[in-house]
């Protein structure tokens, strides 16, 4: 005999087979980090797409300030996705995209297995870098 | 032997680098007015510190994140983002009244008037800053800040009542014409400058710096739990002295060259020599803190690569906030406004803004997601969760209170 | 899609009653196993939350942490929050979210037996 609708027990609610996340509280917001250590950048959001039977997965980490700034809302979010639109590289103006199949560990931060490519992701961090940072003596030298 | 060295000098960087000029101008201010009659709130507010700290510190080693990096995990964005502004403008803030010290300091030992200096002190922060390696930087001006001794040394030999002194601090009374209000806005003044919220910022990003791991709990907890502690012993001797020498008279403490006085008074010319040494150090060693905590806010929220242990060249925005922040500070002083007045708003300020820091690092220390098995004991989560009501209070009353007393009159 | 879209989201029962908005999405790491990294993460369900907003600050989830002041004010603040099975959802383009049970068939997520563990 099935159990009643709302019993804990049934098929539904028992533990799947996997570890579970919560996203709010394990992916979102945290820092994903290269291999080194070294900070790439924040989850601003994720990507969901439906499979062909109907499941809805992860498929890729985004970031940047069309990633947040649709979160955010508001004229504050508007701005934001506004700035991603003037500083991108070479990419479109979308978000940052790291691919899932990229990650290699989930926990205290998120990380991935290699610099990703995309251009839009270091838009930013380039332009400081190249424009401003890059003219001021001693930048490349390690601390004395 | 090596670790019984590693163990004291971090102690001592951590006293002398306890004191910066809110603490400096805070305690002279209230011991001029009061006398002693507000010495309890430095306890009060060392045992918060000491605290909050400590989970600080374990959350850096346990987890090898900074604790502002996870506030917007915690709080999510945009809360993340409210908090963020909050605090960015009042550790701005705080630069500028260290880098007004700093000045300070140097117009007393030269004669040069202080507006010359805030340039050139601006520059030297972010020339350290970008220069200088991060443990170099931490020992230097923690040890050149321990000249601040010379208080204490000062305190002694002024000659105090113990007896009368040990009955003011239980027995605070208030002297005809003070008010309540007044009394209660420098009680939370005192308190926000013990309690600024770049300190613990600076030290859990600190320990990210340094890569603290499980091995380094022993040391980060002495120098909390003893260096900490005996840092405050320095505030109340800066107080000390200030009550000893000017709350007989009436008089209040307005420059920083009357709260060096009772040095010379004391010790002569050298006691003041060693006192402006000391306070150089410290506000030059905050000004260190409050600009790199500056830019540690900012990139912490957004991801970016942040940290003295990479070139400057691999975290160019954390780089590009510093300087930002230290340009502003130094156009705020320029303005001429009195140094020691921004000082005493930005620890008001810093007051009304430590639940905001607080909250989220109680919560951080408690998360096993981060913490694994070094989350808080019952012990951490008792006395955090007095202190966080505390704070709560200490943060509704401080804007009331500000104008009631027209910012302490 | 972007996850954020489905947070917020009002959700209703069968009969149009509401039962909360979506404060977190649980995700299970059952996926089929990738050649390189991490298994796939699917969607298995939303945490939905009575109260409009208000961040759960992960304490509904981690029942034995935590000062005990702080959690009692956070379970009592999220005292009504259910778990809804992503299968229940019947149209997930649809808003308000509609679910094709009544409200009393969705547990509350304090009484479901497995939690995250990352």
């Amino acid at each position: 005999m099935e159990a009643p609708v709302n019993s804990p027990g049934r098929a539904e609610f028992r533990a799947p087979a996997g570890r579970v996340y919560d996203a709010y509280l394990h992916l979102l917001d945290r820092q994903i980090i290269d291999p080194d250590g070294e900070m790439i950048a924040k989850v601003d959001d994720v990507e969901l797409e439906i499979s062909d039977e109907g499941v809805l997965y992860v498929t890729a980490l985004l970031t940047g300030p069309a990633a947040l700034g649709p979160r955010m809302g508001g004229p504050l979010g508007k701005a934001m996705v506004a700035i991603q639109a003037r500083l991108h590289g070479t990419g479109g103006p979308g978000p940052g995209r790291i691919p899932y199949h990229l990650i290699t560990d989930i926990g205290s931060a998120i990380t991935v297995s290699a610099q990703p490519a995309d251009l839009t992701i270091r838009g930013l961090e380039d332009w400081v870098r190249t424009r401003i940072i890059d003219a001021i003596p001693g930048a490349s030298d390690a601390p004395q | 032997m090596r670790r019984f060295f590693a163990i004291t000098l971090g102690i001592l960087t951590a006293i002398g680098g306890f004191v910066d000029i809110g603490d400096l101008v805070a305690n002279a201010l209230v011991g001029s007015r009061y006398g002693f009659a507000l010495a309890w709130v430095v306890p009060v507010g060392v045992i918060g510190i000491c605290l909050y700290a400590e989970m600080c510190g374990r959350v850096a080693a346990a987890s090898g994140r900074a604790v502002f990096d996870l506030i917007r995990e915690r709080l999510g964005p945009r809360w993340g983002l409210g908090n963020l502004t909050a605090s960015f403008l009042v550790t701005a803030l705080t630069l500028a009244a260290e880098i007004g010290g700093v000045a300070l300091a140097l117009e007393l030992a030269s004669s040069v008037n202080y507006l010359l200096w805030i340039p050139m002190v601006g520059f030297l922060v972010w020339l350290v800053i970008w220069r200088v390696r991060f443990e170099r930087m931490e020992q230097v001006f923690g040890l050149g800040g321990l000249a601040l001794i010379v208080f204490a040394v000062a305190f002694w030999q002024l000659g105090p009542d113990w007896g009368q002194l040990i009955h003011n601090a239980t027995h605070p009374t208030l002297e005809p014409g003070e008010g309540r209000a007044t009394y209660f806005y420098y009680a939370i003044a005192l308190f926000g400058a013990a309690m600024t919220p770049y300190e613990v910022f600076f030290f859990s990003s600190g320990g990210v710096e340094e890569h603290w791991s499980a091995e380094d709990f022993a040391v980060m907890r002495s120098n909390v739990f003893i260096g900490f502690p005996l840092g405050g012993l320095l505030s109340l001797a800066i107080m000390g002295v200030a009550a000893l020498v000017f709350f007989p008279a009436g008089v209040q403490v307005e420059t920083l060259g009357q709260m060096a006085l009772p040095t010379a008074l004391a010790l002569g010319k050298i006691g003041l020599a060693v006192a402006l040494l000391g306070i150089f150090a410290a506000t030059f060693g905050a000004a260190l803190e409050t600009g790199l905590s500056a830019g540690y806010t900012v990139a912490q929220y957004f991801g970016w690569q942040w940290g003295k242990f990479v070139r400057p060249l691999q975290a160019a925005r954390f780089h590009l906030v510093i300087l930002l922040s230290l340009i502003a500070g130094v156009m705020l002083m320029l303005t001429t406004v009195d140094p020691i007045k921004v000082t005493e708003y930005s620890i008001v300020f810093s007051a009304i803004a430590l639940p905001l820091t607080y909250l989220p690092i109680l919560v951080i220390a408690n998360d096993p997601d981060y913490m694994g098995e070094k989350v808080n004991g019952r012990f951490a989560n008792l006395f955090g969760t007095v202190y966080l009501v505390l704070i709560l209070v200490v943060s509704a009353a401080a804007i009331p209170l500000m104008i009631a007393t027209k910012a302490g009159q | 899609m972007r996850l954020s879209e489905l947070l917020g989201l009002e959700v209703v029962d069968r009969a149009g009653a509401h039962v909360g908005t979506v404060s977190d999405i649980r995700l299970a790491q059952d996926g089929p196993p990738q050649e390189l990294g991490q298994a796939r993460l699917r969607v298995a369900g939303l945490v939905v939350s009575p109260r409009h907003g208000g961040r759960l600050l992960g304490y509904d989830r981690i029942p034995y942490e935590g000062p005990w002041l702080i959690r009692r004010i956070v379970r009592t603040y999220h005292h009504g929050t259910r778990y809804v099975p992503w299968e229940w959802i019947e149209d997930r383009t649809g808003r308000p979210l509609r679910i094709d049970h009544p409200i009393d068939a969705i547990p509350h997520l304090r009484d479901l037996p497995a939690g995250p563990g990352a």
